[in-house]
């Protein structure tokens, strides 16, 4: 199991009842992709792509569109057929494991609806009855705050009401893998932050997700692992916070001039691997302790504070539009 | 290297269970949506009313008009509820996303099916039970046991047949802006072909020989038949029956190896549909 880099405190999820019950080994794979294929008429959306879910671990798929998230997704919950290549899920082929499979997974797919005819619990109910042993339909609803809604007919819901039911009904059976399919796309900050809540609540639950997204705040937040997708292939993978290698890139260290100073009076060792634009200084460096050592005593021998200090890391999106740039973008 | 988890079987609710959840779901959405009770009893029910109207004192193929188009009018509320309702509700529910939802659930697809079929046909005993009410308590047509025990069979067999037959239809059907024009419009011709509406007067022969071939013709004929026999001697017509069961069954074949699941990407036209389907099929 991938341990958690993160430093938010989030309880530990390993209530592991649940799957053990289930005789689901912990440091297992919940899925593993293996030099996966797949060709559409004349593109080939997917060009050999590996990967590994561990169990209990959320695991974010990224990319742009076009990239064959969506593909891979649905290859694993059994909506596709794969070209080439072997995936595993909970141990099953998705292509062939039937109801046995499918009684243990849920899914969020990116865009689907609901009958109109039906009210939010009528629904929930009858996809309980799918399940040899699903979760209680009221303990769901009050999971995904859903509440108020609960007798109201589906085509009342709002945009955020709708995409919670969707994963509510994927949480119904109680499933140990849930795929969600770009969960937040098209949401406004309030619904996507109250959304992220519902899912950090399943990592409590202890179950596995498989999340696409393109969204890097929402990765980042949620995701233990980043695999991050390309035009058909795997480009990066890694936890969020060293994903790219950028928590041992090189840092930027930025200030202002002090007033009064010119550029020249700068420490040699500083000068030296500087540049100047329009009155901040801006230098790149694999060493900032050794750098700031030099400049933080050259500021105080002079009685000048070095305004608007600040070391830069490249950010999650700095990485990722890098990776990606030369992705082709399609619709 | 992390090993993959072993799989493991699970316990799955019974069929039978799932299969009459089924049917009490689709029921639901049928009694709930406008379309589904307009097409079962208004539509069937305006046009008895209307040819009542027109041709009300006159005698047809030897007994009185009401005896003939009611038994007419049940079996176009059959062909409402099995064909029109199934082509346009699955139709909706695939284009909306419904369907794809379900079939990443255990559901099995047969107990979809199965329920749409369940459903029609609970809908349809009420659609043909009121049209055959305001047949007797309005027009006063002559009912006894035989012809009720005649026409509950024939229904059941019409209803199994013509929900099939939309099923299976459904996988041409493109999308929902085409699913009710293409339900008509290939519905409403073979009525007029088919002595539903008014008695032939005789077509061209190929015409008749393609109205023989199709269902819409036995059902009617059947139903007809037995509201104009004598009260009391009212059998069942059993080639028609057979037509009816045999469409059922090729039907039912074309739905469990064709039925689609999800709405059509914006792309192959129904040629391609179909040659891709020879194609599948060929493979098979």
């Amino acid at each position: 199991m991938v341990g958690r880099s993160d430093s938010r405190g989030v309880v530990e999820r390993s209530p592991a009842g649940a799957r053990e019950r289930r005789g689901m080994d912990t440091g297992a794979a919940a899925i593993t992709v293996e030099g996966l294929r797949k060709a559409y008429a004349a593109t080939e959306a997917l060009r050999g792509i590996s990967f590994v879910v561990p169990a209990g671990a959320i695991v974010a798929l990224l990319g742009p569109n076009g990239a064959g998230k969506t593909t891979t997704v649905e290859i694993l919950e059994g909506h596709r057929r794969r070209s080439a290549g072997s995936v595993s899920v909970l141990g099953w082929d998705p292509e062939r494991g039937g109801r046995d499979l499918r009684e243990r997974i849920g899914i969020v797919l990116q865009s689907a609806g609901f009958d109109r005819e039906l009210t939010v619990r009528e629904v929930l109910r009858l996809y309980a009855s799918f399940y040899a042993s699903p979760r209680s339909v009221d303990e769901v609803i009050s999971l995904l705050g859903l509440d108020e809604k609960r007798s109201a007919r589906t085509c009342t819901l709002s945009g955020g009401q709708r995409r919670r039911l969707d994963l509510a009904l994927a949480l119904i059976g109680d499933p140990d893998l849930i795929f969600l399919d770009e969960p937040t796309t098209g949401f406004d900050p309030n619904a996507r932050r109250r959304s992220w809540e519902a899912i950090e609540r399943l990592r409590t639950l202890g179950k596995t997700i498989l999340l696409t997204s393109h969204y890097l705040d929402e990765v980042q937040r949620l995701a233990d692992r980043v695999v991050v997708l390309a035009d058909g292939l795997i480009v990066a993978e890694g936890p969020p916070s060293s994903l790219g290698g950028r928590d041992v890139s090189e840092a930027e260290v930025l200030f202002r001039l002090p007033d009064g100073a010119a550029f020249t009076d700068l420490p040699e060792a500083v000068r030296g691997v500087a540049r100047l634009d329009d009155g901040t200084v801006e230098i790149h460096t694999d060493s900032p302790t050794k750098l700031l050592y030099v400049l933080t005593a050259w500021a105080v021998a002079r009685g000048a504070e070095l305004t608007a200090l600040r070391i830069v890391r490249p950010s999650l999106e700095d990485v990722y539009l890098e990776l990606t740039r030369n992705a082709t973008e399609q619709p | 290297m992390t090993v993959a988890i072993a799989p493991q079987r699970s316990r799955h609710r019974s069929r039978l269970r799932l299969v009459l959840g089924q049917i009490g779901y689709q029921s639901v959405l049928l009694v709930r949506s406008p379309a589904g009770a307009f097409f079962a009893v208004v539509v069937p029910l305006m046009i008895l009313v209307a040819l009542q109207f027109l041709y009300g004192q006159q005698t047809i193929e030897g007994v009185r008009s009401a005896q003939f188009f009611t038994a007419a009018m049940a079996a176009f509320a059959v062909m409402n509820v099995g064909y029109i309702t199934t082509i346009t509700g699955t139709v909706i529910a695939r284009d909306e996303g419904i369907l794809k939802r379900l079939r990443g659930t255990p559901l099995p697809p047969v107990a979809y099916i199965a329920g749409r079929i369940g459903a029609a046909a609970l809908m349809t005993a009420g659609s043909v039970t009121v049209v055959i009410l305001v047949g007797f308590v309005i027009y006063g047509i002559s009912l006894d046991g035989s012809l009720i025990g005649v026409t509950a069979v024939t229904v059941l067999v019409g209803i199994l047949c013509f929900t099939t037959v939309g099923l299976a239809a459904t996988v041409v059907v493109a999308s929902t802006d085409v699913a009710l024009p293409i339900a008509y419009g290939t519905l409403l011709p073979l009525c007029f072909i088919s002595d539903v509406f008014i008695p032939s007067g005789g077509g061209p022969g190929w015409l008749t020989t393609a109205a023989s071939i199709l269902p819409v013709k036995h059902l009617a004929d059947a139903l007809e038949r037995a509201f104009a026999t004598p009260p009391g001697n009212a059998t069942l017509n059993g080639g028609d029956l057979v037509v009816l069961a045999a469409w059922a069954a090729g039907a039912f074949t074309v739905s469990v190896l064709f039925f689609r699941w999800e709405p059509r990407p914006s792309g192959p036209g129904i040629r391609r549909r179909l040659v891709k389907l020879i194609h599948a099929a060929v493979r098979r």
